[in-house]
């Protein structure tokens, strides 16, 4: 019998899935080849480790809370199965409102921003001015004109 | 239960009693929940699963074919949610249903205590189990389900066949490249020096 490269027979051998003729051509050729004899070890070794996990018990209050979702309305069946679980939806929700929030701040302050005056005209305007302005440039500030205008008119301040 | 039981649960489910199916629930619940743990890996996604599960059985009970094993047609159902729900995972990540899945990051002799002659029968026996489920939790999901209901729900290849909605042939695949697989892991822990059953 061929088995190298078609080790399923092997497997389909341990399970009981084949026939009584391909089963005895197997058995014969297992024990003429030392290949195929450790393959099938290694296999029923992993088969039986699997066969020999424990069983589970169903946890007792899970039977409960399966009835429980039996005798739910249609509707909340469906939203159920639509919806995310709540498990989801709260750090979902949590993260929404959290960038809601982010989305607020930012956008309140560009439409600051957007209404601050820009500093171009304002310099221009300036500018325009001080050529304009019969007073001399380097007079131009308010401290250093007054002093200029309370040079000229006299000091109100200056009982004298 | 009998096929005239079956029907006579087909009747009281369609008016709404669930009596019952409560009782198919306690006598089914036990495999499931067990077929669920081996698919999942994990106690809350087995009784997600098992719920889901039997939600759906209720709501479409009317197309059981009352001629064939309860318990089937709820594994079938399981199996199918299960599926669901890794395409989904799938949808976000790339994952394969039959590509070999990629490592975990913990290695088998992290998980895995010395061999210590002095440990008593019940605790190997929970160490195996850890021991199984990981290698099974490392296999692609179709290659987990084969190898799972053939292995520790000792189901024949044609019932498995059914259950996955493949042919024989595929389930006879399935089953040897999973179990090759978990020989694979089973042999790293040889070489890491961890007593192998």
């Amino acid at each position: 019998m061929k088995t190298h490269g078609e080790n399923e027979l092997i497997s389909a051998y341990l399970d009981g899935e084949l026939s009584e003729q391909e089963a005895r051509a197997l058995r014969e050729h297992i024990s003429s080849c030392p290949a195929c004899r450790e393959e099938h070890a290694g296999l029923r070794a992993t088969k039986s480790l699997l066969a020999r996990a424990p069983r589970r018990a169903m946890p007792p209050e899970l039977v409960a809370q399966i009835e429980a979702r039996l005798t739910r309305p249609l509707w909340k069946r469906m939203r159920d199965r639509i919806l995310p679980p709540f498990t989801v939806l709260v750090p979902a929700g949590a993260f929404a409102a959290a960038a809601l929030v982010a989305a607020v701040w930012f956008g309140a302050h560009r439409v600051a921003d957007d209404q601050s005056i820009p500093l171009e005209p304002l310099l221009a305007a300036h500018s325009r001015y001080a050529a304009e302005a019969l007073v001399p440039p380097t007079e131009l500030v308010a401290a250093n004109y007054s002093a200029q205008l309370n040079a000229y008119y006299g000091d109100p301040t200056d009982q004298e | 239960m009998s096929p005239r039981t079956f029907r006579s649960l087909g009747r009281s489910i369609s008016v709404g009693d669930s009596g019952g199916f409560s009782e198919l629930i306690r006598q089914c619940g036990e495999k499931a929940y067990n077929f669920a743990f081996r698919l999942s890996g994990n106690e809350q996604d087995a009784r997600d699963l098992v719920s889901a599960a039997f939600v759906r059985a209720w709501e479409h009970f009317g197309s059981y074919e009352t001629d064939k094993p309860f318990e089937s047609w709820l594994y079938k159902i399981l199996h199918n949610i299960y599926l669901d729900e890794v395409r989904r995972y799938a949808h976000s990540h790339t994952v394969s249903l039959d590509a070999p899945a990629p490592r975990e990051e913990t290695s088998w002799d992290e998980l895995l205590p010395g061999a210590d002659p002095e440990l008593d029968s019940g605790l190997l026996r929970r160490e195996e189990d850890e021991m199984a489920q990981k290698a099974l939790s490392s296999l692609p999901p179709h290659y987990r389900a084969a190898v799972a209901l053939c292995d520790m729900e000792k189901l024949s290849y044609e019932e498995i066949s059914e259950i996955m909605s493949c042919p024989v042939g595929t389930v006879r695949s399935r089953v040897h490249q999973g179990r090759e697989l978990l020989r694979k892991a089973f042999a790293q822990l040889h070489k890491t020096g961890v007593k192998h059953p």
